[in-house]
């Protein structure tokens, strides 16, 4: 019972999260800003969800394929936003009118 | 890393039978041949992960803590009234000069939600932040002290 209700909660939270970023992807206005918002559904949402299914499965493989599952997508996602942030930023000759550049480096 | 390759094999198969543990000991060679020929791996690797095993795990511990603060905080930018947000884009150095760990400084920049690793150059990386008080600290984050801690250790 107490399983349930744990994994229910963890559930819910990450669905809230989703629905955050859902609704953020219409709020914000550009691209990389947009980007950030999604990818709080992809970390944080996503492993939320299946942290609560992990907990519903108890101690099995079947949570030990759900842990698997959640270390590919934190290794996999960032390699997918970078490279879109990347171009990005190549392709847009107007990026200053939407960020603010700032040098800490001693170039 | 043999043991390890292995291990995931049983585990994804469910169960032990003497087919199974054949097919993985012949599967199992063919992958770490080819991490040895071609990904650059050696036995030292090995040596190194176990040195560092008790930062890698304080490291995961501290990734999911950063996580859910800055998760926060975004999602609190995303359900104001109205959005006054300064995204910035902030170039900074580090001082590590492993390779390795340099990609996972700048994975680890991208997975906190508010901040997006663009461009890593040597030791000299790009980042995008939603807001200016997430690009504030970047320059000294929790990450990069962990990280310097392993790299004394290899």
């Amino acid at each position: 019972m107490i399983k349930l209700i744990i994994s229910t909660i963890l559930i819910v939270l990450g669905l809230i999260v989703v629905i955050t970023a859902a609704v953020g992807n219409y709020r914000f206005a550009y691209v990389l800003n947009r980007m950030q918002v999604g990818s709080t559904a992809d970390t944080l949402g996503a492993s939320l969800v299946i942290s609560g299914l992990i907990v519903y499965s108890g101690f099995s493989l079947i949570s030990l394929k759900l842990v698997m599952m959640i270390v590919f997508l934190w290794v996999a996602n960032p390699v997918a936003s970078h490279f879109l942030a990347k171009t990005e930023i190549i392709e847009n000759e107007d990026i200053l009118d939407e960020c603010e550049v700032v040098r800490h480096d001693s170039i | 890393m043999f043991i390890l390759l292995f291990l995931l094999w049983v585990a994804l198969n469910g169960k032990i039978t003497v087919e199974i543990i054949v097919i993985g000991f012949v599967v199992t060679l063919g992958v770490y041949a080819f991490a040895w020929k071609c990904l650059d791996y050696s036995v030292k690797s090995d040596i190194h992960f176990f040195k560092n095993f008790f930062w890698i795990i304080l490291y995961i511990f501290v990734l999911i803590y950063e996580i859910i603060k800055s998760s926060l905080s975004v999602v609190l930018i995303a359900f104001k009234q109205d959005i006054e947000i300064q995204p910035q884009i902030v170039f900074f150095e580090v001082k590590l000069k492993n390779k390795v760990l340099l990609t996972v400084l700048a994975n680890s920049i991208t997975l906190t939600p508010g901040t997006m690793t663009v461009d890593v150059e040597e030791n000299r990386f790009c980042v995008h932040a939603l807001d200016k008080s997430m690009a504030e600290g970047i320059e000294d984050l929790v990450f990069v002290k962990l990280l310097m801690k392993m790299e004394e250790n290899v």
